[in-house]
């Protein structure tokens, strides 16, 4: 039941942000950008493994690519109530228990984002039956983060996707 | 039907989900397409002193998906093609697969293999190291359609040799024809090699591994397997097939007994009997039909007209008659040459692995 309690505070917030007009129109106090890697795994002669990151510029069905959002407070205010939305492309299927970072809690929607809940609490009926959601239907991945954004201070989100 | 509920049962508030989570759509099963620009925005929302702030947008990351090129050759059929010797237009058959991510060209180019590639099918076969005649391509008019492969029309003589625009996971059939020389024995066989090679849709030049990566064009990445006579990951795939031959094989031997003489020496003398046994035995693979067995009779012995014929032990007879063969049993007997093309009014047909016997006698004049 607590999955339910928040999902109401989620709805209200998406209902406001498709209606710009009510924002207050502050320059724009964080500063937010995405870069995408592949992630390259390579098997040693030990058995061992080690994976790496490595430029996306080539990318074929079956890999494994890496977003980081890298956000930052360029403001001299504290944010409060900072959230990281990302849609996930429907050409990319997330990994489970990818999305990470700091002091945010991971939610996720399969509605095309205008609902979030967590992992475990999402489910989905096709033809009447009611099944728990899986990482295919997710549409959106987000970071709520827990803490205040201090002025001056940063933080990052990532996630893994797997193209199909 | 997907529609998207939540623990609480509260879908009806919810409603409006049901529609929206349409527009997710399945996963795609087929790979995403090369040349598919795969963008990603994270949008961030944010308050300030209790005020809801305007949501602030990424930087949009992107990357082309690049072509994955994996095709497969594989043999239709079980077993190598049964030819026989001097007919024409035998085929093998092998269906090619695009199980790339994007349409492929796929160019086609075929040879005939030597005796050091053993067998290809078969067990138990040997390699003759023959080669067939005429060995020619031929693509189906149309590929099978994708989850239905070998459905296609049946390639013929004179159509492509090459495939153009193979859509992704769909397939199309191939076979390479060819005629069988009238020399073609018995257990021989004759491998051909079918070598398809990835080409570009849009030029029909064969594909190269791209040697950089750019993030914003389409990439070639080869993930083909290994083939007949081709390595992984080279963008070519082969595979072989052949033909076996199998014919009828005859052997004929005739023996000579004295049957009986003037003395009961047993020795060819004037006046002796002599029978002569005709054994003609098929070691092929098939039946041989319709014989024709003529025996030219020496002029120093007797024989006929009227002259009996005996058949497997007396199972059967005719009489040499005359040249016109006047009775119609079969047997003909000009003077010189006994002709016979029928045993018991039926054509004369050796099953592979049988033996027929032709006995009859002649005399040795006392004069």
């Amino acid at each position: 039941m607590s999955a339910l309690k928040k999902l109401f505070p989620v709805i209200g917030i998406a209902l406001l942000a498709t209606a710009g007009s009510l924002f207050a129109q502050d320059a724009k106090q964080i500063e937010v950008t995405t870069i995408v890697k592949k992630e390259v795994v390579t098997e040693h002669v030990d058995g061992t493994r080690t994976t790496e990151l490595v430029a996306a510029d080539s990318v074929v069905p079956g890999e494994r690519v890496v977003y980081t959002i890298s956000f930052r407070n360029v403001g001299a205010e504290p944010a409060d109530n900072v959230v990281i939305t990302n849609p996930i492309a429907e050409t990319l299927k997330y990994v489970a228990g990818s999305a990470a970072g700091e002091d945010l809690e991971v939610e996720f929607s399969i509605d095309g984002g205008v609902t979030f809940g967590k992992a475990e609490a999402l489910r989905v009926v096709t033809d009447g039956i009611e099944r728990p959601a899986t990482t295919l239907d997710y549409t959106h991945v987000r970071w709520v983060m827990q803490e205040r954004l201090e002025a001056g201070s940063e933080g990052q989100a990532s996630f893994a996707a797997v193209l199909e | 039907m997907k529609t998207v509920t939540n623990p609480s049962g509260l879908l009806a508030r919810l409603g409006i989900l049901s529609a929206l989570a349409l527009l997710a759509g399945p996963a795609l099963a087929l790979g995403t397409d090369a040349g598919t620009s795969v963008q990603n925005t994270a949008t961030v929302g944010y308050s300030v002193a209790g005020t809801a702030q305007t949501p602030v947008d990424s930087n949009t990351a992107s990357f082309v998906v690049d072509r994955r090129v994996d095709l497969t050759v594989t043999q239709v059929g079980a077993g190598l093609t049964q030819v026989t010797p001097g007919v024409d237009d035998y085929f093998v058959e092998f269906l090619v697969t695009n199980l790339s991510n994007g349409t492929l060209d796929i160019n086609l180019d075929f040879s005939q293999l030597a005796n050091a590639d053993g067998d290809v099918k078969g067990a138990g076969t040997t390699d003759s190291d023959v080669d067939m005649n005429n060995v020619e391509i031929a693509v189906s008019a149309a590929s099978d359609g994708v989850g239905t492969p070998g459905t296609g029309p049946d390639p013929i003589i004179g159509g492509a040799s090459n495939i153009d625009d193979l859509p992704e996971d769909d397939s199309i059939r191939v076979r390479i024809f060819a005629d069988a020389p009238l020399t073609l024995t018995n257990g021989q066989i004759a491998n051909v090699l079918l070598e398809a090679t990835a080409a570009d849709p849009a030029t029909g030049t064969n594909l190269v591994q791209s040697g950089t990566w750019d993030p914003d064009a389409i990439d070639n990445v080869f993930a083909d397997g290994a083939g007949f006579s081709d390595a992984a990951n080279d963008g070519i795939v082969t595979n072989a097939d052949g033909f076996e031959t199998v014919t009828a094989a005859l052997s004929v031997t005739k023996a000579q007994a004295v049957q009986s003489d003037p003395l009961g020496s047993g020795l060819a003398i004037p006046g002796a009997t002599v029978r002569y046994t005709i054994s003609i035995e098929n070691t092929g693979g098939v039946t041989a039909s319709a014989l024709v067995i003529t025996d030219d009779i020496d002029a120093d012995v007797t024989f006929g007209p009227g002259a009996v014929v005996s058949f497997n032990g007396g199972a059967d007879t005719c009489v040499a008659d005359d040249a016109a063969d006047t009775d119609g049993d079969g047997c003909a007997w000009d003077g010189t040459t006994l002709t016979i093309d029928e045993i018991g009014g039926a054509a004369i047909d050796v099953a592979a692995g049988s033996t027929v016997t032709v006995e009859f006698d002649v005399t040795i004049p006392t004069t």
